[in-house]
């Protein structure tokens, strides 16, 4: 890295909103990359320290630099790539104020394709730390980055801006820990070894459930799928007599029509001494007879419900915009004050850098 | 007004602002582990215990001799319930459940005509303190405390049972804690208030006969209703929204028991 007594940060950046996915694929780098991506701009003496943010939904790059070299950043992108391919690519940039409230609105998941997301602050953090250990941050990014996480937090913290589920598997989750509380001790079964059933399967397994069992028509797919999930596999008919087993049940056959029926759920229930049983049917025509719904101690949703619950989520997300923005800008005037106070300072080694909390 | 009725005010505000308090923050959507909920029932449990030490100085003896009384001693112990189990089964908010609830009991105790100079003639002829009765009194109303609680969790597990069923996933269901969690809380506070209940029966019986003493049939017959339940529920199984219902129901059973009591 080279010195700098008085610099800028600035970020240039493409994302899912610019650029198709078929150009950000073949732009991404992996997270084990990053520290030497980082390293191939910071080579050039005009550019001082270097983070790189590549998730499926953006490649951002956050530089410092002197002011003057604001109208020369689409160049970072072509030390990484080669110069024929950056051309014509729609890149946006940002300084000051700008650039800040785009970091901390990337942190916060407000810029996500998914509003609200968390995963994208791990990301950063991960995009941060890697460009960190490869030395490749100072003063400015270090500043930058550690305020930003914060920034983040407080804005998850003080907002509802997370709350809801915003998938199918997602709302599934929420209802079952709000009917079991811990899933540690819920066994789940799926009728079905088709795709749908076994993304939701797989979200709530990632919760930790006790056993999961594949019950399917096409035995081999459900012997498959339940050594995909390191689970038990069960003949269709042999699933059906063990249903009273399953405190969760995800039904996504490909039947024509309704499986399960009033008269055999009942007997299930019964057999289950109060224990209520969750159903998800996600088939298209449905598996379950609606009337099952009147049982008491059963739960159960078809897809039109569980994508309510997850376009009610959505909509609350985008009333919470507002007073994310509002929280970030007020942060990041108070941040932005605070670099600008440190840019007439000397610029140090790196060596005199604290270890960043990440 | 006098310095009893005064501290009775002062829980009943207590109560009332803790609730006042919860509720604003779940609708400013801040509500978390909330401690000034927790502090206002502390305090307001204050207030209700030197209400009950200067009834208890006046009679010289447990101070439930009349229905203010007892309204106030049965929501002295849902208070205690709640400070002792509420916050260690991560039933938090039950808090913002209880206190409307022992608001309410305040508020009816405080309504009830009450005339201290007769109060004190009916303890007096109650007798002095005594063992048995002192024991039969004061467990068995801890018990109708432990059946309120079992009915305040029971009205948050049908309100969380509606989120979940409508898929109205609001504020509130995300505070609310999970159903499995709160339908285990209704058993164990029935259970809990079988036991203390059946203690007091026992107590009552082991008092010496003597003229205005009240009726037993109907403690029997709420630890039956309650015993009954509990034995159903341990050996074959209740959907928990039965239990739950049940749980409300029964608590109104036993609160109009307490009228029928307070009137022998």
């Amino acid at each position: 890295m080279g010195d700098i007594n008085s610099g800028e940060i600035f970020c240039v950046g493409i994302n899912h909103e610019s650029a198709p996915v078929s150009v950000r694929e073949q732009m991404a780098i992996p997270e084990s990359k990053l520290g030497e991506k980082c390293s191939l701009i910071t080579k050039k003496e005009e550019f001082h320290e270097a983070v790189i943010i590549s998730t499926c939904n953006r490649i951002e790059i956050y530089t410092v630099a002197n002011s003057d070299e604001f109208s020369k950043l689409e160049e970072c992108f072509a030390f990484l790539y080669g110069e024929e391919e950056m051309k014509s690519l729609p890149f946006y940039k940002f300084r000051g104020s700008e650039m800040m409230n785009h970091l901390c609105r990337v942190a916060s998941g407000l810029d996500s394709m998914i509003l609200g997301e968390t995963e994208i602050l791990g990301q950063v953090k991960k995009s941060y730390a890697a460009a960190h250990l490869a030395g490749q941050t100072s003063r400015y990014l270090n500043k930058l980055f550690q305020n930003v996480f914060k920034i983040a937090k407080y804005v998850r913290t003080n907002s509802k801006i997370t709350r809801g589920a915003t998938s199918v598997g997602a709302a599934g989750v929420d209802l079952a820990e709000k009917i079991f509380g811990n899933l540690k001790d819920c066994n789940v079964m799926i009728l079905g070894a088709g795709q749908m059933g076994a993304m939701v399967a797989k979200t709530l397994a990632g919760r930790g459930v006790k056993g999961l069992v594949v019950s399917s028509r096409s035995h081999d797919k459900a012997i498959a799928l339940a050594e995909e999930m390191n689970g038990k596999a069960y003949e269709f008919e042999e699933g059906l007599t063990r249903l009273f087993e399953a405190d969760i049940l995800i039904t996504a056959t490909s039947s024509p029509h309704t499986l399960l029926t009033k008269e055999q759920i009942v007997p299930a229930i019964r057999k289950r001494r109060g224990r209520p049983l969750f159903i998800i049917d996600i088939a298209v025509p449905r598996d379950v007879d609606e009337g099952i719904a009147r049982v008491p101690g059963v739960y159960l949703y078809d897809m039109d419900a569980l994508q309510r619950i997850t376009v009610s989520a959505h909509a609350r997300r985008e009333e919470q915009i507002i007073i994310c923005e509002d929280l970030i800008s007020t942060e990041v005037a108070k941040l932005e004050l605070d670099i600008s106070s440190r840019n007439t300072k000397k610029y140090p080694d790196q060596g005199d850098d604290p270890l960043p909390t990440v | 007004m006098d310095r009893d009725r005064l501290f009775l005010v002062c829980a009943a505000v207590f109560f009332c602002g803790g609730f006042l308090y919860a509720i604003t923050s779940l609708r400013n959507g801040h509500y978390k582990k909330s401690v000034w909920n927790f502090l206002a029932m502390f305090l307001g449990l204050v207030f209700q215990s030197m209400f009950l030490a200067e009834r208890g100085q006046v009679h010289e003896r447990c101070p439930v001799t009349n229905l203010l009384e007892i309204l106030i001693f049965v929501s002295w112990s849902m208070v205690i319930i709640y400070l002792l189990f509420g916050s260690s089964y991560r039933l938090s908010l039950m808090g913002v459940f209880t206190s409307p609830l022992v608001l309410i009991i305040c508020i009816i105790a405080a309504l009830v005509p009450f005339d201290k100079d007769q109060a004190i003639k009916a303890a007096a002829d109650l007798g002095g303190a005594e063992t048995w009765t002192e024991l039969h009194i004061g467990v068995s109303l801890i018990s109708y405390g432990s059946f309120g609680m079992a009915c305040v969790a029971g009205l948050m597990f049908l309100l969380q049972e509606h989120h979940v069923r409508s898929g109205k996933l609001e504020t509130l269901f995300y505070h609310l804690p999970p159903m499995h969690n709160l339908s285990k809380a209704v058993f164990r506070l029935m259970f809990f208030g079988v036991i203390l209940l059946a203690a007091g029966i026992f107590s009552a019986e082991k008092i010496p006969p003597k003229g205005g003493s009240h009726p037993l049939w109907p403690l029997y017959a709420i630890w039956i209703l309650y015993a009954v339940i509990c034995f159903v529920g341990f050996f074959r199984g209740i959907v928990a929204r039965r239990l739950a219902q049940f749980a409300v129901f029964a608590f109104l059973i036993s609160f109009l028991s307490l009228l029928i009591i307070s009137w022998n």
